[in-house]
């Protein structure tokens, strides 16, 4: 296929996942700030500083607005054609690639994105509040597995399908690192009961940002525990967030796609490491430092991906 | 001067035309509420599917839907028979008279055309000049327009030999209309269209360079921001080729390539929705950043076919029009089937001064112009405009061609005030490869506003699915 079609479909699937992690994003954080507001009367700043910190968008933010409230934060990342991070200017663009390479789409994909995109589109902050927002989140979040439906259930298994993979996958892989990454650094609880509690408020609003906590649930018989979240999301390859779970998905795109590229080599080796470390050995090297180097890897994968397969000239 | 009498499809003298009685009868049947609610569902249908184009001189980016009617114009299979084979012949003289104006020339040597006509004329490529094209065909892909006044008489309005546009329309009218319709289609044998991007792929493989037993074809578009970029989105997806832009495609030792995930492959025939201007840097317009570098010289060397060959805008100038009938017969030796609009060339001194005198009469068209832009039709122009094109013409009489005002035939259509005649034209795409096709049908736009004759979507035209009826047992006889 054509390089630059190749980029479209990468950067189509790469944005429409973005969309699902922004609105995951967005849930969690509500469902946090209602859990601080009930545990210790609120510091609901902080927690919606969060959304804005990750997308690297608080300072543009805080130049157009005074205040830091969860209506202004949602309304930013939801709607705001003039935020790049937001749920419309990231579909926007989802919707231009998709656009520009239409002709290798089947019409499920197709249209149903173009549909999403017409939803959105149109959709203002007041009518925004007239319905719930959750319903708002519950309907992105299904277009979003529509999406994903009809691109495993109705394209070829070909190259265009393995582009949309690696878009995805990277951009997942990639969410998951810098949203665990986010996270105050937490050490497994003591035996005090409130700090037990609240180890199981904060876990479950965690896995359930990442949509693992059922995962949880079924992989380990004990009760929320940071170090094992940690190790769910990053070295569990049947956990379909986790760091794992995606530079499989990498690996084996890189792998149909040619076995002899650059982006594979460096996937294989991001995949080796993966397989063989211990999560002990990722706490005591840092949490922190082992996610944002995660993260630097994928980006050269990205990168080594576009000189690989998309060079225009 | 009095009204005069448009020829109306469905009606007869208070009868219903035998073509249209089924459906006159489920129309009188059907309320309102109903074909107002089917409307909203084709226009959502036509959203989703973004059947969409972008009008010139706005922002970009905006994409505006051209309206679509629910009612479909009805033709006989006799009425058909008449239009097919005149179109058929019309695209054959055309070819005919490209090969011979790039080479022997003898079209003008005998005087039928002026020579200047065509050697100053800016759609002749002398690029062009000598070159021999497979199966000896320049225009594969033409859209004839069509008017009608009465029940024999059908006119050609102008040829379109470059780029035409709105096959897709067609398609995509044909499977909303079934979509919304289905209980028309058990009443009505239409004939099918839905197989056009077939016959266009067998065209364009069929005029491959010589020696390729399996080319590559390739679509090449100006980009997603063209308004017509719907249209090759969908026929590159519907034929399964490539659809690529001038930056895709490279010349390396005089062959062309596409660059692809899996390096450089050779394309053998390229589809252009691309002017000629635009074509090759190095030879047209310099300035071109949607162009080839070195396709015209790769062109020149035989090793890729380009569609519509460069220099076929010459067949469909609105100067060498006037000429058509006495083209057709120069090259197929038969009187022309369809008929030529009397055209006045304002070049000459006798026409001009006869348009002069009737402006608000006549037509008047730009020789290079298209789409319906800077066009006077006199009979609805006021008297200020007149003037002012009066001062137009007498600047460059050149440039202009005039016409008598067509009282172009009227077809039902649904508008806010319920079905109302509105005048109709008919666009048949014919392809010529291995020998000239048409599907049955083609693109019939309507002027929506009460009165105008202008049906260019980019004046606010819109388009209707158009149903060639079968005869009765040709079904049965497949």
């Amino acid at each position: 296929m054509l390089g630059r079609a190749a980029d479209n479909i990468f950067w189509m699937a790469r944005y429409v996942e973005r969309v699902e992690n922004t609105v995951r994003l967005l849930r969690a954080t509500a469902l946090s700030a209602l859990l601080t507001e009930s545990a210790d009367g609120g510091d609901d700043d902080t927690v919606w500083a969060r959304p804005l910190l990750l997308t690297g968008r608080m300072s543009d933010f805080l130049a157009r607005y005074e205040q830091l409230t969860s209506g202004r934060v949602m309304a930013y990342m939801l709607l705001d054609r003039d935020n790049p991070a937001s749920v419309k200017s990231v579909l926007a663009r989802a919707r231009e690639n998709a656009r520009a390479t239409r002709y290798l789409l089947t019409n499920e994909v197709w249209e149903g994105l173009n549909k999403t995109w017409l939803t959105i589109k149109d959709l203002h902050y007041v009518s925004l509040q007239r319905s719930t927002i959750d319903d708002q989140l519950d309907w992105l979040t299904e277009r979003c597995f529509l999406f994903r439906g009809a691109l495993f259930g109705s394209m070829r298994r070909d190259d265009g399908l393995h582009f949309a993979n690696l878009g995805l996958y990277l951009e997942r892989g990639d969410h998951t690192a810098r949203f665990l990454a986010s996270q105050p650094e937490r050490a497994s609880a003591t035996d005090d009961p409130a700090a037990k509690v609240r180890e199981y408020y904060e876990g479950t609003a965690l896995l359930k940002a990442l949509g693992s906590y059922r995962a949880y649930r079924e992989t380990f018989a004990s009760n929320l525990d940071f170090t094992r979240i940690a190790e769910l999301l990053i070295l569990h390859a049947t956990v379909p967030r986790s760091l794992r779970g995606a530079t499989d998905e990498i690996v084996n795109s890189l792998r149909t796609l040619n076995p002899t590229a650059d982006s594979l080599k460096a996937a294989h080796e991001l995949q080796y490491r993966l397989q063989t470390v211990q999560i002990g050995h990722v706490r005591r090297v840092g949490l922190r430092a082992f996610l944002l180097d995660f993260s630097k890897e994928l980006d050269e994968i990205s990168a080594q991906i576009q000189r690989d397969f998309m060079m225009v000239q | 001067m009095k009204p005069p009498v448009f020829f109306d499809e469905m009606h007869s003298g208070g009868g219903v035309r035998a073509a249209y009685d089924r459906y006159a009868a489920w129309l009188h049947s059907v309320p309102q509420e109903v074909l107002q609610q089917r409307h909203d569902q084709a226009n959502s249908l036509f959203r989703t599917v973004g059947i969409t184009f972008n009008v010139y001189g706005e922002e970009g980016g905006v994409e505006r839907l051209i309206p679509f009617d629910i009612v479909p114009r009805i033709l006989s299979a006799e009425e058909w028979a008449i239009v097919e084979s005149g179109v058929i012949q019309r695209v054959d003289a055309l070819n005919a008279f490209i090969a011979d104006v790039y080479n022997d020339q003898e079209i003008l040597r005998s005087g039928i055309i002026p020579p200047e006509l065509v050697l100053t004329n800016d759609a002749f490529r002398p690029e062009m000049l000598g070159l021999k094209v497979p199966r000896s065909v320049y225009a594969h892909i033409s859209g004839v327009d069509i008017v009608r006044i009465d029940a024999e008489t059908f006119y050609v309005l102008e040829d379109n030999a470059r780029t035409p546009s709105g096959v897709s329309y067609m398609l995509e009218n044909r499977q909303a209309m079934m979509r919304l319709f289905p209980d028309l289609f058990g009443a009505y044998a239409v004939a099918p269209v839905s197989h056009y991007p077939e016959l266009l792929q067998d065209t364009l493989r069929a005029v491959a360079p010589r020696g390729i037993e399996d080319p590559t074809v390739v679509l090449l578009t100006p980009g997603q921001y063209n308004s017509a970029y719907f249209e090759h989105a969908f026929l590159a997806q519907e034929m399964g080729i490539e659809l690529v832009e001038g930056q895709d495609l490279f010349v390396d030792d005089g062959n062309v390539y596409m660059r692809t995930t899996r390096g450089p492959r050779q394309v053998h025939v390229i589809y252009r929705r691309l002017d000629d201007d635009f074509l090759d840097p190095l030879a047209f317009r310099p300035d071109s950043a949607l162009g080839v570098p070195g396709l015209l010289a790769a062109y020149r060397m035989g090793r890729v076919t380009i569609c519509n060959a460069i220099g076929s805008g010459i067949a469909d100038d609105k100067a060498i029009y006037a000429y058509m009938p006495e083209i057709i017969r120069f090259y197929l030796g038969h009187e022309p089937i369809l008929k030529n609009v009397p055209t006045y060339t304002l070049r000459k001194p006798d026409d001009l001064a006869y348009a002069l005198d009737h402006l608000p009469e006549l037509v008047v068209k730009e020789v290079h112009g298209s789409g319906g832009y800077g066009m006077l039709v006199g009979p609805a122009a006021s008297k200020a405009e007149i003037a002012a094109f009066r001062d137009k013409i007498k600047a460059d009489p050149d440039g202009f061609i005039a016409q008598p005002t067509l009282a172009l035939s009227t077809c039902p259509t649904f508008v806010d005030q319920g079905i109302a005649p509105r005048h109709v034209d008919l666009r048949p795409f014919v392809l010529s490869g291995k020998k000239t096709r048409v599907v049955p049908g083609g693109l019939t736009r309507v002027a929506m506003r009460k009165g105008s004759l202008v049906v260019n979507s980019s004046q606010g035209g819109g388009t209707k699915d158009t149903w060639v009826l079968e005869k009765p047992n040709a079904r049965s006889r497949r």
